[in-house]
């Protein structure tokens, strides 16, 4: 069980939405992690034989992704979806399952334990437009797990569900990718702290870091900084790094921030969390910085 | 309209039973040919493609014979008591009055004395249904040879009872 | 136990060969992703989830057309009957056209193309059936028209399928770029327009349906026809560029 993705690339008009990504799934679960517009919900897509790569391809077990035979074993729950008005949500899975190619008993039966996974069978008969957000966003999920696939793509999927049921939804995830490959996109870093064994860090088109959470917290290991200064000071440290967090206090400025050395006398180190590199990466700051000289220095 | 396998399954079953006298080797076959036909066709109709599973199912319990392959079953003794056994564990377990259950024994030992190709027909006709033309495609024999067959099995069997 | 009757036999050979039952089977058939719906039932499926209001327009549009040209039975030559036949079928292509694309109204699309039957499929299936409905029904008018306009059944065809494929192929082209609602509305603007066009040119019938500029009837086919199938290939093969809004970067 294995989707290979072997420089993969996609171009629109000006811009490179996927750079050349050569990764290799397997068993377990995925965690894309990057901002808007750098490129997920693009790589998902060509995952699902959606989209065709410009060039490159993806493979799984040796066969291509446009097949037939691989849309068989593929769930998908894309960011943003819509139903036949009308269709209750058993409606829904019935038809998604006939897509499937699902027979008609079979997927009765498989949608009413769908429904009972994601507890919704009280609303089994009731149309979807009478759903809250999170309801619908169970369907999603219930529709991705028709046909018992191998492969699941899940475009943020934990979006519009409360706590809760996110937690819920956490370990169906942990369950599910014990024996399938799972790759999920979310902006919710909890989420993928949780539940991902691999983490893949995606900016501007291009994977720039994959592994386990313990892997990539290297990065920035040690370099997480909080103080708290004057404003002046604090205006000036701002413009040089790379900030977390800031809070304005009664002592003063309070900063969390990014930096190789201890940017101040009065700094103490603190244990980073991938929030913070979530936001080291993807801060607006962070892409000004790009430009110029990159490292912390004085 | 496309079979029903939850049916199928328990058809092949017991028609690899038939073959093989033994439960667990039986079920392992039977998950073979389920998995062999499955790898070239996405469904089973009547016809053409149900005489095709009966036939991988056919060819698999003869390779058998020929290679006997260490299975999870070697271990079981190989060949359980007969059909008259399992007719008096289904009795257990149905409420026949005593009558049909004495005559049903007495045709099921009937039965047995019967050569095996009729024995093969009798099971694929009377008790999986299958049609005498799905059935010539699986043995290979003609129509007419089928009739004549089954022709041949009732006689003795009246005869016999 | 003696004198059993051939039929009593027959019946009761059907309880031989009792086994017990399977112990793996609910296991092995949950894994088991088969078996998949046949072609057929998949057909049968899809076909089952096309409006019924589409059914009964199309059938109303061609009982009105026999209604009202009807009128004009009496009159040969007056090509009546014709013009109102090709001033619904531009109705029927639009029909045929916006209830296949339901799905990129509805937000479906994306899920349909990930599914084994995926969205090429179940739009051709669903463009299929309606235009082969409206085939049927429009093989089963041309008779009377023929007969009605003193014209040979080929000639009446020609007349008829040029509005549908004309209004077809410009729908499609509506669906390519224009998403969701406004692709309807757009495609019952064109269907509204051409079928205008069809009733007025009933003015100048002798000139439009004349035998005379028959011939430029046969190119005005074939050009839609062939356009027509580039855009069915182009659907079947390169859905990408047909639903561009679809793929917008994220």
């Amino acid at each position: 069980m294995e989707l290979i993705f072997d420089r993969v690339t996609k171009q629109y008009k000006n811009k490179l939405a996927v750079d050349r990504v050569s990764i290799s799934l397997k068993k377990g679960v995925y965690g894309l992690l990057g901002a808007n517009g750098a490129g997920k919900t693009t790589l998902m897509r060509m995952m699902c034989g959606v989209l065709k790569p410009d060039s490159g391809e993806i493979l799984y077990d040796g066969m291509k992704v446009e097949e037939e035979a691989y849309r068989d074993i593929l769930g998908y729950l894309p960011q943003e979806f819509g139903y036949y008005p009308e269709f209750s949500a058993m409606d829904f899975l019935m038809y998604l399952a006939s897509l499937k190619g699902i027979p008609k008993k079979q997927a009765r039966g498989k949608a009413l334990e769908l429904l009972e996974l994601t507890n919704l069978s009280l609303a089994a008969k009731k149309k979807i437009k009478t759903f809250s957000g999170g309801m619908k966003q169970r369907l999603g999920i219930a529709q991705a797990l028709l046909n018992n696939p191998k492969v699941l793509v899940l475009d943020e999927p934990t979006a519009g569900l409360d706590p809760k049921e996110r937690v819920k939804f956490r370990n169906l995830i942990s369950e599910l990718g014990k024996e399938r490959i799972v790759l999920l996109s979310t902006h919710i870093v909890s989420d993928v702290e949780h539940i991902a064994d691999v983490i893949l860090v995606m900016k501007a088109g291009r994977i720039i870091h994959q592994g386990s959470l313990e892997e990539i917290m290297k990065t920035i290991d040690g370099k997480v900084w909080e103080c708290t200064v004057e404003e002046q000071r604090a205006e000036s440290l701002m413009a040089k790094y790379s900030v977390l967090n800031i809070r304005q206090e009664k002592e003063g400025t309070f900063l969390r921030l990014v930096c190789d050395k201890k940017p101040v006398e009065s700094a103490v180190s603190v244990e980073a969390s991938l929030e913070d590199l979530y936001l080291y990466y993807f801060s607006d700051t962070r892409q000004e910085k790009e430009g110029k000289e990159g490292s912390c220095g004085r | 309209m496309s079979l029903d396998i939850n049916e199928q399954y328990d058809k092949i079953y017991r028609y690899c039973y038939f073959k093989v006298n033994n439960r667990c080797l039986a079920e392992d076959l039977t998950q073979e040919t389920f998995l062999r036909y499955f790898a070239q066709t996405s469904y089973v109709n009547r016809g053409k493609q149900l005489a095709y599973l009966y036939t991988i199912a056919r060819n698999l319990c003869i390779d058998f014979y020929r290679k006997p392959v260490q299975t999870e079953c070697s271990g079981e003794a190989f060949s359980e008591g007969g059909y008259g056994e399992n007719r008096k564990m289904a009795e257990q377990l149905s409420d026949n009055p005593m009558e049909q259950v004495e005559a049903a024994l007495q045709l099921q030992m009937a039965v047995d004395t019967l050569p095996m190709e009729m024995q093969e027909l009798i099971l694929l006709r009377y008790v999986n249904e299958l049609s005498i033309k799905e059935i010539c495609k699986i043995t290979g024999l003609s129509r007419s040879s089928e009739y004549r067959m089954e022709k041949e099995a009732l006689k003795r069997l009246k005869k016999i009872l | 136990m003696s004198g059993f009757s051939k039929a009593q036999i027959k019946k009761e050979l059907g309880q031989l060969y009792p086994v017990a039952p399977p112990q793996r089977k609910e296991e092995f058939l949950k894994e088991l992703p088969f078996p998949k719906t046949s072609p057929m039932e998949t057909i049968g499926v899809q076909l089952g989830y096309i409006r019924k209001s589409v059914w009964i327009l199309t059938l109303l549009l061609i009982v009105a057309a026999l209604i009202l040209g009807k009128g004009y039975w009496k009159d040969a030559r007056d090509y009546g009957m014709l013009c109102y036949f090709s001033a619904i079928m531009p109705l029927l292509a639009v029909l045929a056209v916006t209830e296949s694309f339901r799905s990129s109204v509805h937000g479906m699309a994306e899920l349909e193309m990930t599914a084994r039957h995926n969205l090429q499929q179940v739009l051709l299936i669903r463009m299929g059936a309606i235009s082969g409905v409206d085939f049927l029904l429009m093989m089963s008018a041309l008779p009377f028209l023929a007969e009605a306009e003193r014209i040979n059944v080929f000639r009446g065809a020609v007349y008829l399928m040029v509005p549908w494929l004309c209004t077809c192929v410009l729908a499609l082209q509506i669906e390519k770029y224009v998403r969701g609602r406004d692709g309807i509305w757009c495609c019952c603007a064109v269907g509204a327009f051409i079928c205008g066009i069809s009733l007025m040119a009933g003015k100048i019938r002798e000139t439009v349906y004349g035998s005379g500029k028959f011939y430029i009837w046969v190119i005005a086919f074939f050009i839609f026809a062939v356009v027509l199938a580039k855009q069915i290939w182009q659907i079947c093969h390169e859905i990408e560029s047909w639903n561009q809004n679809l793929y917008q970067p994220g």
